[in-house]
């Protein structure tokens, strides 16, 4: 009896082991060519994939990629997908098992996704798109000097508000200079019909906690170090003052905001709806927005925090190259990404296609869409603020949100804020 | 001599082809993972890591996060497996008794499984965030119809309602099948022994689908466990960190935190445990079973 | 019998419909989203929709390439439930048999690691079954349908010689013996005498695997990279993106992706009706 299926396990050990050992595959380039399995054989063209995951422009980017492959037959492009945190999860396991495989073309915000991948991209400097990137658009892709990424879009956040509803109101949007004038303004736009609050955030952790905590950080004369200073543990939150400044404007508007209940989801629709006068967001929601049908008009609004007058820009994320591809496909990939960033032809899908604010010079950025516009005004202007949340310690965001959470619930008053964050942080940075 | 030959080869041959696939598939990447989380491995190439012991394993029962999480999950199975098992077993009743319209009801009581765990979270999501709070205040002050998610316990109720809800259908399946292999005739002789509902549920029936009962038992045990889905679409862990089931949180440690090797740490021991609960629970269902 | 009196039926018949609206609930939500667009989803979301447009399962339907996607998933689904079914009620039966240490030691490598959440083999797995390449065959267990399939059998083994073990050993042995003694070996014996037995569990097992492997998205999104290749829940993807989620379009989607689940399932529910059964157990 013991006999039997001592030999099956056996058999079936040997053969394992032997499929494993006798399959293992040589190092080297060409790989992500027979990972094409609609074209029969490995063709003459070195073929490019390009992954990222706003799935919003995912069939833009297929029609961009299928002009591109028309115009030369050297390369041949293929666009793959993935949706929102998928995108991390499939990376993490592809360049894990196999690099020469991963996409040619990949997307990473900056901080510690780049550093993380770092090892795996490729320097860009040779590239003309990298010598038209907006100043100062390009440090957070620099590693020792060396360019490692091209930004995707310019983006902005601050209060988007309904034009026509602040008219309704009697509120005029250039006298909202400090906080007090923004509580007094929100009481008065409660006053419209329809209107649930005055401001409202979205419960996802980049807009309840990152984005609104970036103005008290960003509006300090030295941000690095005050938060290199907290890092090193020389320094506690709740004794900066322009934090404690900043709760104390949270405390004083709270009640005319949504508490950051509701989804982004339905933060733009409650705008769109007229439901709420206000939504700190940016952008990038131009898309919802047009999926809503708004029917008023709307534009920037500074948070007037610290006598701050502009908007919060920057970039989330970056296009890199494997390194780990082949030279032809390297060499594809850079084409395909001067291509749309710097020839007209894949240019008019930028900006018309994919609604993105370019970060590059020679762009016609006429027929942008209404947001798009208002944040290349305010850029124009030199009235912009950094995005300094990537400096804030990794993958906190959450648990950062959840204090935010708390706060919003009561549970927490000001001081007991910053106290949690304090505590969040230390234990993030500990790690 | 030749005989026995032959039989361990046909022997082999029934099973062979699984085992070779399962070790591959499921064995050895196991096994990977064990050697990982003795390591400092990053998530990337294992080449390189270094060998911490059982540093990692020391770190986990440190992680008061961790340990809250694996406490919640053991409520949220226990609950799981009684309310499940109860109502799933009913509705099998229900659907192979001689209701009317039994037929119907089998499609209908299955068809939540068909919507898969994330997408179920969301849509419950929207129930009790929008649909409950519209009810309550139709009607007034409710206690009863007001937005689950904002409150830590009756987050923690939703979770399990949901949950319920859609592993019910999968068990009475399970059940249905069971019920229905329990022979006519001893029904019949039961009843002729002027046995009530009751009873006869009780004395005869339950018995013969002992087996089901531990199989069931135990899906629901395994897949409370590891629920993921549910929990990330339904509450993500909220409200504020108070619904965070273990899966999550060593998906979180993983891919948020970048730490693989603590992760897989925290997987080992994760699945000792249940299998230690898991492996009780059967020995004792098994003592039970009445074999034909 | 006939003691069953009215008004306990009439309370069952109550309860069992309350429960199956509830339970319905949720489909009917997906159902009448399915046909707003954006904005009525917004402000109504439970109430029926104005029209009955299917402009929205049209433009799901094509953005998720639907037919494409529709023949990727079923190939996959199909071959490897039936291999599945196939390897572990073969297994089971033989580990039911042989009754001995080792076979219940195998038995328990198989249910234990029903606990292993996915999450923790992932990655592995993947460095793993990359070493499988033999590129001069072209052959590949990432980024093919083959390749998915054999993780499927593996992954759904488990959960598959369970449920075949507990309902085997329910199988009474003399049917067997009088076929050996009739001249079968075993081959012949377990397709002929016992599998046809097993109807009812292995329908179970069918759906069972159907249910997860139809719906299942982590594992294609890690291996099938290629358009081409996607199943359906990767192809919905185009809808759920990193803070929004187009909700008609995704509800009209999965609509259309569940019935031909339902379809099975409803084929399949014939084989456990209790008629059948008896019929070739007598």
């Amino acid at each position: 009896m013991k006999k039997k299926v001592g030999a099956a396990l056996l058999s079936v050990a040997m053969l394992s082991t032997l499929v494993a050992c006798g399959a293992k595959s040589d190092d080297g380039a060409n790989k992500a060519n027979s990972a094409d399995t609609t074209s029969k054989g490995t063709g003459k063209k070195a073929v490019i994939t390009i992954i990222q995951n706003k799935v919003e422009i995912q069939s833009a980017l297929e029609d961009a990629v299928k002009e591109f492959n028309k115009t030369q037959d050297k390369y041949e492009v293929q666009a793959l997908g993935a949706a929102g945190d998928n995108l991390m999860t499939v990376l993490q396991t592809q360049f894990s098992s196999a690099p020469e495989k991963a996409p040619t073309i990949f997307t990473t915000a900056s901080g510690s996704e780049f550093q993380k991948y770092l090892p795996y991209m490729a320097p860009l400097d040779d590239m003309k798109a990298a010598s038209k990137i907006v100043e100062g658009q390009d440090t957070a892709a620099r590693n020792d000097g060396k360019l490692y990424g091209l930004p995707v879009a310019l983006e902005g956040f601050g209060l988007i508000y309904n034009k026509d509803m602040f008219k309704e109101a009697g509120v005029n949007a250039d006298d909202i200079k400090t906080w007090d004038d923004l509580v007094a303004a929100s009481t008065k736009l409660e006053q419209v019909k329809g209107v649930k609050k005055a401001i409202a955030y979205a419960q996802e952790s980049y807009f309840r906690f990152m984005h609104p905590f970036n103005w008290p950080f960003a509006l300090m004369k030295d941000t690095s170090g005050t938060i290199a200073k907290i890092n090193a543990g020389e320094l506690k939150l709740q004794d900066i003052p322009e934090l404690k400044e900043y709760v104390a404007d949270l405390d004083k508007i709270k009640d005319h905001t949504n508490l950051s209940k509701d989804t982004y989801d339905e933060q733009v629709a409650g705008f769109a709806a007229g439901q709420y006068a206000m939504i700190h967001q940016g952008n990038w929601a131009q898309g919802l927005l047009n999926d809503y049908d708004v029917k008023f008009e709307y534009g920037f609004l500074p948070v007037p925090f610290e006598g701050n007058q502009g908007i919060a820009v920057g970039n989330s994320n970056f296009f890199r190259v494997n390194k780990h591809a082949s030279e032809d496909q390297q060499a594809g990939a850079k084409a395909f990404l001067d291509w749309l960033l710097t020839d007209p032809a894949g240019q008019h899908y930028v900006t018309d296609e994919f609604n993105f604010i370019p970060v590059y010079s020679g762009f016609d950025t006429s027929k942008m869409d209404p947001l798009s516009q208002e944040v290349n005004r305010y850029a124009s202007e030199g009235k912009t603020v950094k995005w300094v949340f990537d400096q804030f310690p990794a993958g906190a965001d959450q648990e950062f949100a959840n204090q935010m959470e708390k706060y919003y619930a009561g549970k927490l008053t000001g001081e007991g804020l910053l106290e949690a964050l304090q505590n969040v942080w230390m234990t993030a940075v500990k790690k | 001599m030749k005989k026995s030959v032959k039989r361990n080869l046909i022997a082999a041959a029934f099973i062979v082809p699984s085992l070779f696939i399962f070790i591959n598939v499921v064995i050895i990447p196991f096994v990977m993972g064990i050697v990982y989380s003795f390591t400092d491995w990053d998530g990337f190439k294992f080449a390189g890591s270094n060998f911490v012991g059982f540093g990692n394993y020391v770190r986990v029962f440190q992680d008061s996060d961790f340990l809250t999480s694996f406490g919640l999950t053991f409520k949220y199975a226990v609950c799981m497996i009684i309310l499940v098992n109860v109502i799933g077993l009913s509705l099998a009743m229900l659907v192979t008794s001689k209701i009317k319209s039994r037929n119907l009801l089998r499609s209908i009581y299955f068809l939540p499984n068909l919507i898969g765990g994330l997408i179920l979270g969301f849509i419950w999501k929207f129930v009790f965030t929008k649909f409950f709070v519209q009810v309550g205040e139709v009607m007034g002050n409710s206690s009863i119809f007001f937005n689950w998610l904002d409150d830590p316990t009756a987050s923690f109720w939703a979770l399990v309602f949901v949950g319920t809800w859609q592993m019910a259908g999968y068990v009475m399946i399970i059940y249905i099948a069971a019920i229905q292999g329990v022979s006519d005739e001893v029904l019949e002789a039961a009843d002729m022994d002027g046995a009530g509902g009751w009873m006869r549920f009780r004395k005869i029936m339950f018995p013969l689908i002992m087996p089901a009962f531990t199989i069931s038992l135990f899906l629901t045990l395994s897949n409370a466990f590891k629920q993921y889905d549910t929990n990330i679409s339904l509450t993500n862990g909220g409200p504020y960190g108070t619904t965070e089931l273990v899966a999550m949180n060593i998906f979180k440690t993983a891919f948020s935190m970048n730490q693989y090797a603590l992760a897989q740490s925290k997987a080992i021991i994760f699945f000792l445990v249940i299998l230690v609960v898991t492996v009780t629970q059967v020995v004792i269902s098994k003592k039970r079973e009445v074999e034909q | 019998m006939k003691r069953r009196n009215k008004s306990t039926s009439i309370l069952l018949e109550v309860i069992a419909w309350v429960s199956g609206l509830l339970m319905l609930l949720p489909m009917y939500i997906m159902f009448v989203n399915s046909f707003k667009g954006r904005a009525e989803i917004f402000t109504d979301t439970f109430g029926l929709p104005k029209s009955f447009s299917f402009e929205y399962y049209a433009a799901a339907m094509d953005k998720m390439n639907f037919l494409s996607a529709f023949k990727n998933s079923l190939l996959v689904s199909v071959i490897s439930i039936g291999l599945i079914i196939i390897f572990s009620a073969m297994t089971s039966w033989m580990l039911v048999r042989m009754k001995n240490k080792l076979s219940n030691g195998i038995l328990l490598l198989f249910v234990g690691t029903m606990l292993i959440p996915f999450q923790s083999v992932m990655i592995p797995l993947m460095q793993y079954l990359n070493k499988w390449d033999i590129p001069s065959l072209n052959f590949s267990m990432i980024n093919t349908h083959y390749g998915l399939i054999f993780m499927y059998i593996g992954f759904g083994l488990s959960m598959s010689v369970f449920l075949y073990h507990g309902f085997i050993k329910g199988v009474p042995i003399a049917l067997e013996e009088a076929a050996m003694i009739e001249g079968c070996n075993t081959w012949q014996t377990f397709w002929k005498v016992v599998f046809p037995m097993l109807t009812p569990i292995t329908m179970t097992v069918g759906i069972l695997n159907l249910l997860w492997i139809w719906n299942d998205y982590l594992l294609p999104s890690l291996t099938l990279t290629s358009p081409a290749l996607r199943t359906i829940p990767l192809s919905t993807f185009f809808f759920f993106g990193e803070f929004t989620i187009q909700w008609n379009l995704a509800m009209a989607g999965l609509v259309v992706s569940i019935i031909p689940v339902i379809i099975f399932y409803l084929f399949a529910q014939k084989y456990i009706i209790k008629g059948v059964m008896a019929g070739a157990v007598k």
